[in-house]
């Protein structure tokens, strides 16, 4: 390489320090919520450059109530529950992905209404499989997040027979999900991350589909490690074993700790990415992060620092930060009001008020702002979650309700959920005062030891919890501008040794990354591989201000002359080519595989050395994603991934699998692609060739 | 598979599909002409359908894979044929009869398929496409008796006018999507497109031939189309 300038972690640091220390918020008026440049939310009304919008009354008499003497929080709760009460009564006709559903009942909808919750997650599914609308699996956690949800509907109610039906779609969904998308060099679980994707795109352009499905996100991550504690405890409220699913939630959890956490910025990678040899991406997912909080896998000094650290705009936080390469981001940009609400309950569980306050401005301001507009589900679901899990602090658990509220200054005298129904008890919770010490608490005037209030309690009850009041927030929180990374390099090869940046930028420094490794940082558009005796991939990553680091260039992956072995089809046992294909030149060159037919390849491979080899596959696909199990010598390897390639019906793009590894020893072995035990569709696949590559 | 296919590449399938009907027409035992013919119509219909370009002239192709299919079973090609049915039947739309036919035709080339185990599976009736076959063959029932609120499509999560099961529509459809691409031949295709496309087929379907059809967006009202 040229012109190597070394990275400074330390000066990297100094500069955060002083981002964090710049942005601590200055003391709000008494009535003051939110304050930045752009707008002020007060208690009472929003103000946007010259406007003041004070919020509508909205009258109703739907359960559970909310009473707060400030009118936003009270106009904002009182519509987003007149909202999802139409939600409920849409019954069996309400159309919304279960990805939205299960958020929404992991939120509000549970405790809301148990029953109606347990309807429609029963409709998302079908002989005894979630349905999601994404592709299974390259993305998956729309199943996880069902199970999520499906638990919550249990600890709501205590219903076992609910548990039963629950525990077992949920085990077969785990069962399905580990053998296709487990990653075991990371202990992780691949799969693209629904939530994110449904606001917006956050990947690099050049990632294929397979390149989505092999980044180990952090949101997908978070949701299985959960979903595996769950399944877990699932099994332990019947009676069943269930210790190794609470032993894999751990080890994804602590997976998670090791790879994705950034140790110097003191937040979440949004993922690993450019399989086989994944780095970090620098970017946050902060739906992600915020689960990592609300599941507990984060450490308490983990979650303190993320939620303090990571870089929120004035308006809100943002899906992704930095923003997508592009022309300058709006301030909006990625801020949507679920996620508002699930940051504000994690900022709740660090008892960061800074954080929630800053939530609350965003969900206030886009909910005054736009006084006609319906919420969605989710959105509602958010705001009305917003009572119970902040203000209340409501955490729900097996054995009862904890209660850790967090009133931020701006909402002294009293908040009273009136009518909350968990279990067999209506609860009426007021909480006296601002703060988040709880004084004291009470149960129908009986002093409580601990703030929980028990599964078992039945009728109506009273509870009261007082609060000692602070005269300041607490929590730091990183705010700063929308920024958006710098341009994902587009590289141009001259040879195999030597590259060039197309899109270049003076001012901008390049990282190298090779097998994952960094090796040094370039200011000049030219870089030089070296002679590499083995399989080296490389990437190349821009950072700007030596602060914000863009998406790397597509991976170059140098083979040494002679180490790759490729296997055309018409080696594989088998009938060959395929009568359903126009170009018959290509025709001949495949093998045709479907669920009853040629189900079972195999192949003879004559390795040249003991190695552990890199696998994929060369196929094309114009329908639905297919699958096939690698099996090396009798020992199953993982399963090949095989989505659409082209456009529907196109059975002529070339498409490369996903990336498996599996020991191979010198001379021959033999090799076979097997139809796992996965549903998919019944269509054709076609094989071009078997690539292996020694590691 | 033939290798003396003469197909050249990139040339025209329905010239080819000619080809096989001349060769059948000199030899009607001709099995391999039989094979790609079929083969024809479904690469044909997913040319239709990859491209967007008069997938509603699908169904005669597929009508022929269907009268020809029993030939192929029989002639020891039900893998192939098998294949045939499951890609011509993914082109297909609006035509829950047909598609019915071909799915069915399909379960029977698996079941005489080289798999022993997909087609103990297809013979048993537990193999996945029987519930497909049943819940069409339901759907379809209830629209002959005039039971369209009985009608129950569990491979959509949007709701669809029921009356697309009906013999009614499923007679009339290809002539008058047929109509309305003609009339929208002009129309700018891309984001708003499908609001134009439905609303004339409404009218389409309405004016010439008395049927009153709700679009998905009607359908639908919670979800957002573009």
């Amino acid at each position: 390489m040229k012109s190597p300038i070394a990275c400074s972690p330390l000066l990297l640091f100094f500069l955060l320090l002083i981002g964090v220390a710049s942005c601590q918020r200055k003391a709000p008026t008494p009535s003051e919520i939110f304050s930045c440049e752009g707008f002020t939310v007060y208690a009472d009304s929003l103000r946007e450059g010259s406007i003041n919008v004070k919020p509508e009354k909205v009258d109703h008499h739907l359960r559970p109530h909310f009473h707060i003497k400030q009118a936003v929080p009270q106009s904002v709760y009182d519509r987003a529950l007149e909202n999802l009460h139409r939600y409920l009564q849409q019954g069996d006709s309400l159309k919304v992905s279960t990805r939205s559903l299960a958020f929404s009942i992991y939120l509000s909808l549970a405790y809301l209404d148990p029953q109606w919750s347990m309807e429609r997650l029963r409709e998302h599914t079908k002989d005894m499989r979630i349905l999601q609308q994404e592709p299974w699996p390259i993305s998956i956690d729309t199943r996880a997040a069902w199970i999520i949800a499906a638990w919550e509907v249990y600890k709501a109610t205590g219903s076992l027979e609910w548990l039963k039906e629950a525990y077992a779609v949920a085990h077969r969904a785990l069962i399905d999900d580990l053998a296709v998308a487990w990653q075991p060099s990371h202990h992780l679980i691949q799969g693209e991350t629904s939530y994110l994707g449904a606001y917006q795109s956050h990947y690099p352009d050049w990632m294929t589909t397979v390149d989505h499905f092999q980044a180990l996100s952090l949101s997908t991550n978070a949701l299985y490690a959960h979903a595996f504690h769950v399944l877990g405890e699932m099994a332990s409220a019947l009676d069943i074993e269930g210790t190794e699913h609470t032993n894999l939630g751990n080890t994804i959890a602590a997976s998670i700790n090791e790879y994705l956490w950034i140790p110097n910025l003191g937040y979440y990678s949004q993922y690993l990415y450019g399989a086989p040899t994944p780095i970090q991406s620098l970017t946050t997912d902060n739906f992600g992060q915020a689960l990592c909080v609300l599941f507990d896998i984060a450490t308490p000094e983990m979650a303190a620092s993320l939620v303090g650290k990571t870089p929120r705009t004035t308006y809100g936080t943002t899906a992704i930060f930095p923003q997508m390469p592009s022309a300058d981001p709006l301030p909006t940009d990625g801020v949507s009001i679920p996620l508002q609400g699930f940051t504000a309950i994690a900022a709740t569980a660090v008892q960061n008020e800074n954080v929630i306050a800053a939530c609350l401005g965003s969900i206030y301001r886009e909910v005054l702002a736009e006084p006609k507009r319906d919420l969605s589900i989710e959105e509602a679901s958010a705001i009305v979650a917003l009572a119970w899990r902040v203000c209340a602090g409501i955490s729900f658990t097996t054995e009862g309700l904890d209660l850790k509220p967090v009133i931020l200054d701006c909402f002294p005298g009293q908040k009273t959920i009136d009518a909350l129904i968990y279990r067999d008890a209506e609860l009426v919770i007021t909480i006296h005062g601002t703060g988040q010490h709880v004084a004291s608490m009470s149960i129908d005037g009986l002093p409580c030891a601990t703030p929980r209030i028990p599964a078992d309690l039945k009728g109506r009850h009273q509870v009261d919890l007082t609060l000692s009041s602070t005269s300041q927030r607490y929590g730091s929180i990183n705010l700063m501008e929308q920024v958006a990374m710098p341009a994902t390099p587009i590289i141009e090869w001259d040879s195999i040794h030597e590259a060039h940046i197309l899109n270049f930028r003076a001012g901008l420094n390049y990282s190298i990354y090779f097998n994952g490794s960094f090796q040094e940082e370039i200011i000049t558009d030219h870089l030089q591989l070296y002679d590499a005796k083995s399989f080296t991939q490389v990437a190349i990553v821009p950072i700007h201000d030596n602060r914000w680091e863009g998406f790397s260039s597509q991976p170059y992956r140098y083979i040494p002359n002679g180490q790759e072995i490729a296997i055309d089809a018409v080696h594989i046992d088998g009938h060959k080519g395929t009568r359903l294909l126009k170009d018959r030149q290509q025709a001949r060159q495949v093998v045709e595989t479907t669920t009853y037919y040629q189900r079972k390849l195999s192949v003879v491979v004559n390795a040249p050395l003991d190695a552990t080899y890199y696998i994929y596959v060369e196929y094309s696909n114009g329908a639905e994603l297919g699958m096939r199990s690698l099996v090396v010598n009798g020992s199953e390897a993982g399963i090949f991934v095989m989505p659409r390639v082209g456009h529907p019906h196109d059975w002529q793009a070339l498409g490369a699998s996903n990336i498996l590894s599996a020991p191979l020893h010198q001379g021959d072995n033999h090799v076979e692609l097997l139809l796992p035990s996965l549903p998919q569709p019944d269509h054709s696949l076609l094989i071009h060739r078997l690539i292996l590559i020694p590691k | 598979m033939e290798e003396d296919f003469p197909l050249p590449q990139g040339d025209d399938l329905k010239a080819y599909r000619q080809h096989q009907l001349k060769r059948l027409v000199d030899d009607p035992s001709c099995l391999d002409a039989r094979v790609e013919l079929v083969c024809a119509d479904c690469l044909i219909c997913e040319e239709n359908a990859h491209n967007m370009q008069a997938y509603w002239t699908n169904a005669p192709f597929c009508r022929e894979i269907v009268l020809n299919i029993d030939s192929l079973i029989d002639g020891g090609h039900a893998d192939i044929a098998a294949n045939v049915c499951q890609r011509a039947a993914s082109t297909l739309f609006n035509h829950p009869r047909l598609k019915l036919r071909l799915l069915e035709a399909q379960k029977e080339a698996i079941a005489e398929g080289s798999d022993k185990e997909a087609a103990e599976d297809a013979d048993l009736g537990v193999h996945p496409l029987c519930s497909t076959i049943s819940e069409m063959g339901l759907n379809i029932i209830a629209a002959d008796q005039g039971r369209l609120e009985d009608i129950h499509d569990s491979s959509s999560r949007l709701l669809n006018d029921p009356v697309e099961w009906t013999s009614e529509f499923e007679d009339v459809i290809d002539d008058a999507q047929a109509k309305v691409y003609a009339e929208l031949a002009d129309h700018p295709r891309g984001m708003g497109f499908c609001f134009a496309y439905w609303h004339t087929l409404a009218r389409v379907l309405r004016q010439d031939y008395n049927i009153s059809w709700r679009s998905p967006a009607e359908m639908n009202p919670g979800v957002h189309f573009d």
